[in-house]
């Protein structure tokens, strides 16, 4: 491995597969090593590290972590200056968790909220232990669909998640990864940039925004990844107030759309990408 | 009432039937039979375990299902034509049960519930709110949780967001018990280590049948913390009293005197 840059990208497969790719696209054209996990084997994508296993098996995880630059050092023996190194975790998986239920417990979708927040556990568990500090974990807005549809909601409004594992298993997901950076008994709490994503919509059609106000597109998403992987490089901590933990709301900046991206874009810089090409939206227009 | 209790096997739904027995028609469910005991009754602890669990004064036999929590269809059949649920489910140390008992078994409890049209769910758990609330005071239910990454607190916690989404999404009405500590009302001496978050077994068993028989709650899922009144001003029951109408009657007193005043000196 000569890269001295590392993106350890979790949830490379079904539907998380498209994003998983573009994100290491992008990232290997800066340099960045990829190495790539998923729940099971898939036919698509052309991984050159890439780990299939799940997420809640300690073994995996040490295994899926051992070689990485960090890996194998005590939690004791890790400088807090140095965590911020060549290491960077996309925490992809809390969106295929209810599709790697579906194949792995069929007609149990409650099972989901066991792979996604157990996984999780595991994953930042083994970022601790690793010396790996930056996370960047993918979740949903669909959180917020049981608001009135009129309401400007933002990141700072109670998140409502539905009673169903489409909801809960990103949502129980962030809970989990919330404690790993404010835990006052972790000797070194992680640094987790998580962000709320609307409903991905694929497709090559990126010149305008998606007609389905709660979608984006996933060029879009894996852009705003970019970004935070960015942001968290250089110590921008943004509007965070001290925290470890910081929450942003990405959806597709349409001037209709059903989420604003306000906040993102004041704090990593985040604007669609449709926004540099269309013959008739203005910056000034996106949300 | 006709109440479904899961979790049936351990002390504190031990003290929970002592005080429901009597009034309600209990159907009791456990992963373990009967007949096997609880893990802290075996072995050479026995008579100090034994000594430590609630009594059951007025004891009487109840239906018996074995049912283990992460199996949506026990759980779903054990709460057909019940009034009520008590959910006393827990795993502590297992690293994989305690995701599967604690989040997906709390899931399946309420995924339960809604099935069969049950509102009153009598949720429990432990307070996350001791470790990171360390030096406040004047600590409510409402308080945010915050349990950290101990796999046993935090699993609880997911867990409790879970029925709360099924509470609000389904218009139910979930009174949620949290504990800490668990002692005898006449125990000399508080158990070592223990926060000023302490009950008795008597007061815990009146806590589930308050819980059950209330009023329905302003709130679809509604979080009480259930301590004794303790005189240090961290942890109230205020609300417990007034929504619940519970009224802990051991207080514990010579827990915390100090030495030279209990002995007399």
């Amino acid at each position: 491995m000569s890269s001295t840059r590392t993106a350890l990208v979790t949830g490379a497969w079904g539907p998380g597969q498209e994003l998983a790719e573009i994100v290491a696209f992008r990232l290997g054209a800066e340099g960045w090593h990829i190495r790539s996990t998923a729940p099971h084997r898939s036919d698509a994508g052309h991984w050159a590290d890439h780990h299939v296993g799940d997420l809640r098996s300690p073994e995996f995880i040490e295994a899926l972590l051992a070689d990485l630059p960090g890996g194998g050092a005590s939690e004791a023996d890790i400088d807090p200056a140095g965590r911020s190194g060549g290491v960077i975790v996309v925490h992809l998986a809390p969106l295929v968790a209810v599709a790697d239920a579906a194949i792995a417990h069929p007609g149990n979708p409650a099972e989901a909220l066991d792979i996604a927040t157990r996984g999780t556990y595991r994953l930042l568990m083994g970022c601790l232990s690793t010396g790996i500090g930056r996370v960047v974990q993918a979740s949903s807005l669909s959180s917020f669909d049981a608001y009135e549809h009129g309401l400007e909601v933002t990141e700072q409004w109670r998140p409502r998640p539905g009673p169903n594992a489409d909801d809960l298993a990103p949502y129980l997901a962030e809970l989990t990864a919330r404690e790993f950076t404010r835990d006052p008994l972790v000797h070194n709490p992680l640094e987790v940039t998580c962000l709320r994503l609307a409903a991905l919509r694929g497709g090559d059609d990126s010149s305008r925004p998606p007609t389905d106000i709660r979608a984006m597109w996933t060029v879009d998403a894996a852009r705003a990844i970019g970004l935070a992987i960015a942001a968290q490089a250089t110590g921008n901590r943004g509007s965070d107030r001290g925290h470890r933990w910081r929450i942003l709301h990405v959806a597709s900046g349409a001037p209709d759309a059903r989420y604003t991206s306000a906040i993102a874009h004041q704090v990593i810089g985040y604007s669609p990408a449709w926004l540099d090409t269309a013959s008739t939206g203005t910056r000034e227009g996106a949300r | 009432m006709k109440i479904v209790m899961y979790g049936a096997g351990g002390p504190v739904a031990e003290a929970a039937i002592a005080a429901l027995e009597v009034r309600h028609t209990l159907r009791l469910c456990d992963i373990r039979p009967p007949s096997e005991p609880h893990p802290s009754l075996k072995g050479a602890a026995t008579g100090n375990a034994s000594r430590w669990w609630p009594s059951r004064p007025a004891r009487r036999d109840h239906e018996f299902r074995q049912v283990d929590v992460t199996n949506p269809d026990q759980v779903r059949d054990a709460a057909e034509g019940m009034d009520a649920i008590v959910n006393l489910t827990v795993v502590r140390p297992d690293p994989v049960m305690a995701f599967r008992v604690n989040l997906v078994g709390a899931y399946h409890v309420m995924d339960a519930a809604v099935a069969h049209g049950i509102r009153r769910v009598v949720h429990t758990g432990p307070e996350v709110v001791i470790d990171h609330y360390w030096h406040d005071f004047d600590i409510t239910a409402e308080a945010p949780p915050r349990p950290g990454t101990n796999l046993y607190l935090i699993t609880k916690y997911l867990g409790q967001d879970v029925v709360r989404s099924f509470a609000e999404v389904h218009g139910l009405d979930v009174v949620a018990l949290y504990f800490h500590v668990f002692q005898p009302g006449d125990a000399p001496e508080r158990m070592k280590g223990a926060s000023p978050f302490l009950v008795s077994w008597a007061d815990t068993g009146r806590a589930f049948q308050a819980a059950v028989e209330a009023p329905p709650m302003p709130n679809a899922y509604e979080p009480f913390i259930i301590t004794g009144d303790l005189p240090h001003g961290r942890f109230g029951s205020e609300k417990a009293k007034r929504l619940l109408g519970w009224h802990p009657q051991d207080r514990f007193e010579g827990h915390w005197r100090r030495p030279a005043v209990r002995e007399g000196i």
